[in-house]
């Protein structure tokens, strides 16, 4: 094998995904943080139906999870997918008509809920000929990193990369729950009912809801997890056997958890129940995948000094940590009596969504920045920045909900001397005001941080393609 | 192939991916893998213990025998009880006695206020304010301005059956043009500032003659007895006493209906009836009465 020759990669299609991604985080962290700021002050609604709370944190939820997070799991599972089978993609074409129409979908998807068009379904807001196309979409992007890794050479390649495994898992499972979840009955181009009724309705909207955290915001960003850090750390991964495990434990077990959503309604005891122990149980596989990347970086700690791209990954892996132990901790039943319906939910997604996800997005980004274009940052200290901005702003956040969750829960059951509730609704809504603004400034932060890594990357890529041309133009 | 494995010594598994990329062969960390069995074992007991498991046509109960509506039914419970054991002589009082009676008893009257607040807030104060102080278009509570009357008994039917205020557009006859709407919007802001009698606004006064809104507002500018009409006497206004929106009062009415449907910017002047809404609502609707009663103005 001929080490020295550099295989060529079909990259166009991931330089356009990853500076799509950085843009949407850019976009879906504004309109969060403005979103943010109408809880705590109610007039920046503006009396707009477009923008007022209950569509703009629609609109923030849709361009963080899937645009942001959808073009990342894309321009990675692209990007990583040649480089650990050793082979271009299937088809650079279909890449690129999967992108394109995958950017156009999620705007639209954006677009029509602004404009009050919803389905009414937590992070499945879109009506049916959207969602049609965007699942045909998820398939060409799929078919296509099944066909890459299918045409790899076996010889060279005997084994498939643990990324793989994940982005693949990924794949499929966001596939059935997405289709399955979106059956409904069209009685015009806008307007749909759901197949399913009632408490199967509710049932099977958190069964896809819980796995757009767990396999969409969970098995694919292992995935990236498993490529760049390593990668960036230039370490062996610490275990094959736990990421073996842990990952067919996360596969069997988070399709379960969704019921965790729904205790204490009219769901039967015995599906609660199975929701809550089920996700307890993940606390441990969870830790497998977080634990396998931090001792990746075992006699390379040191790095983290310098290493300001290794820094986002590592946060990243405490924050996913943290945030599967305090998920499960919440599903049980009389944890969720408390927690359920106020802030500290929120509060937890972010500390996964802002945490984790973005996190370990935004190093992986970097990093194949710098390779794409071939070039160092045009900034490192930017990206210091960033990290310090992007790390107080989820503390922040994280800690105001914290905070406000559990004072809203315990001002909604507590008793007065005479056995009659202590607190009308409306004062534990005035009593939050101070934490929505802790929230603002946190979300603030973390936008701020997203703009500098927008500004950061462009200057780099301007910087690159400039160093290019004077190259060729010396070369003449 | 066997592949090139330029780190042999390191302990990797010996496969090589993208140059540099590879896998130790170690074990998980032991903790781990005994907390990861604790896991089954965990499962094991809870399934057990909890219900978990459906057959086709019912489902495990599990060992504790839980429901989610025993465990609710078992802590209301705990509070009632509770307060059966310290409030039981009150509760029945205010179930047993008439409302005047509640009323003049310091006791209880204290008592039915006191347990009132978060009743008065979570359904009440969405219009009326957190202490009765009112929102624009919606009445105040705590003054001695009532439009129904301030007694316990007609507040009672109030919360009971809910009040839908009334005023026919352009006058009782429904005649009055754009000029004498002005006028009698200016006589009635006069009135309220205690000039009704001035000269500049008689004609006015004779549009409210003619309008014939004495039938309601009283001779006076003041209802005879309360039928939800406003008292026009003083400076507290239903709506707004702006000139402009004193006019479009008169001119469009309140709740005035065309075909069954109400008409542009007629007013809206809804309270809903309660005896469906309120929980325990025998004694809760008696409760907040005295409550609202007891806000300032209560007759």
């Amino acid at each position: 094998m001929d080490t020295t020759v550099k295989p060529q990669y079909n990259d166009g299609v991931v330089k356009y995904l990853a500076v799509g991604a950085i843009t949407f985080l850019v976009l879906g962290t504004l309109m969060g943080t403005f979103a943010a700021a109408q809880l705590a002050w109610p007039a920046l609604n503006f009396d707009i139906a477009e923008i007022t709370f209950a569509r703009l944190r629609v609109m923030h939820t849709n361009t963080v999870i899937f645009a942001f997070g959808g073009m990342t799991l894309m321009a990675t599972a692209f990007y990583t997918v040649q480089r650990t089978n050793g082979v271009k993609l299937w088809s650079n074409g279909m890449a690129w008509v999967t992108a394109i129409l995958f950017t156009i979908g999620l705007l639209l998807v954006v677009v029509t809920i602004s404009l009050g068009m919803t389905t009414g379904k937590e992070y499945h807001e879109q009506e049916w000929p959207l969602a049609i196309a965007i699942a045909l979409v998820w398939t060409l992007y799929t078919l296509n990193f099944v066909m890459t890794i299918a045409s790899r050479n076996k010889e060279t390649h005997p084994n498939v990369y643990v990324s793989n495994w994940f982005f693949l898992g990924m794949m499929i499972a966001i596939t059935y729950l997405y289709v399955v979840n979106g059956l409904a009955i069209p009685v015009s181009l806008f307007r749909s009912y759901s197949l399913f009724g009632g408490v199967q309705d509710a049932m099977i909207q958190w069964w896809w809801g819980h796995n757009a955290v767990g396999f969409f915001l969970t098995a694919g960003f292992l995935g990236i997890m498993y490529y760049f850090v390593p990668k960036q750390a230039q370490r062996p991964i610490y275990s094959y056997r736990l990421s073996v495990i842990h990952f067919w434990a996360l596969m069997f077990g988070y399709v379960w958890l969704g019921a965790h959503h729904l205790q204490y309604t009219a769901l039967p005891d015995w599906t609660g129940s199975l929701g809550a122990v089920i996700s307890l149980a993940m606390i441990i596989p969870s830790w497998g995948g977080a634990l396998n990347g931090m001792l990746t970086l075992s006699g390379a700690w040191d790095r983290l000094r310098t290493d300001y791209i290794l820094r986002f990954l590592i946060i990243s892996l405490a924050f996913y940590a943290m945030a599967t132990f305090e998920g499960p901790v919440m599903a049980a039943k009389t944890v969720n009596a408390l927690s359920h319906y106020t802030d500290w939910t929120v509060g937890h997604v972010h500390s996964g969504a802002l945490g984790w996800v973005a996190m370990v997005s935004i190093g992986a980004l970097y990093h194949m920045v710098m390779k794409l274009w071939n070039t160092e940052m045009y900034s490192m200290k930017l990206i210091n920045f960033h990290f310090w901005l992007a790390t107080i702003g989820t503390v922040f956040y994280i800690v105001a909900m914290w905070v406000s969750g559990i004072m809203q829960g315990l001002m909604w059951r507590a008793y007065d001397e005479y056995g009659t509730l202590a607190y009308t609704f409306a004062e534990s809504v005035a009593a939050m005001h101070p934490y929505y603004v802790m929230r603002t400034v946190g979300g603030l932060l973390f936008f701020s941080g997203a703009v500098v890594m927008l500004y950061n990357v462009i200057m780099t890529i301007r910087t690159a393609n400039a160093r290019q041309e004077a190259g060729v133009a010396a070369n003449a | 192939m066997a592949q090139h494995n330029p780190w042999p010594d390191e302990g990797n598994t010996g496969h090589i991916w993208d140059e540099d990329l590879r896998e130790l062969d170690n074990p998980p960390p032991l903790w781990w893998m005994l907390a990861f069995y604790a896991g089954f074992v965990m499962i094991v007991f809870y399934a057990l213990y909890y219900p978990t498991i459906p057959w086709t046509n019912s489902h495990y109960e599990g060992m504790s025998g839980w429901t989610q509506v025993e465990e609710y039914k078992e802590d209301y419970q705990v509070l009632k009880d509770w307060r059966d054991q310290k409030f039981a002589q009150e509760e029945e009082q205010l179930a047993a006695l008439p409302l005047k009676e509640i009323i003049e008893n310091d006791e209880l009257r204290t008592y039915a206020v006191k347990t009132s607040k978060v009743l008065f807030g979570d359904y009440c104060a969405a219009c009326h304010g957190a202490g009765g102080q009112g929102n624009p278009n919606f009445p105040v509570l705590a003054d001695d301005d009532w439009l129904w009357g301030g007694k316990v008994n007609q507040i009672y039917t109030a919360i009971e059956k809910g009040r839908i205020g009334n005023m026919p557009a352009r006058g009782m006859m429904g005649n009055l043009n754009d000029q004498e709407v002005e006028q009698v919007a200016d006589y009635v802001i006069a009135l309220s500032n205690g000039n009704g009698d001035d000269p500049s606004v008689s004609a006015g006064k004779a549009v409210y003659q003619k309008g014939m809104c004495l039938a309601c507002h009283g001779p006076q500018g003041k209802p005879l007895a309360p039928n939800g009409a406003t008292n026009l006497t003083d400076q507290i206004w239903r709506f707004s006493g702006e000139r402009d929106e004193v006019i479009k009062t008169i001119k469009y009415g309140v709740m005035v209906k065309k075909d069954g449907e109400l008409i542009e910017n007629t007013r809206q002047a809804v309270m809903p009836a309660f005896a469906e809404r309120l929980p325990d609502a025998d004694v809760n609707m008696k409760r907040l009465a005295v409550y609202v009663h007891s806000l300032g103005g209560g007759q």
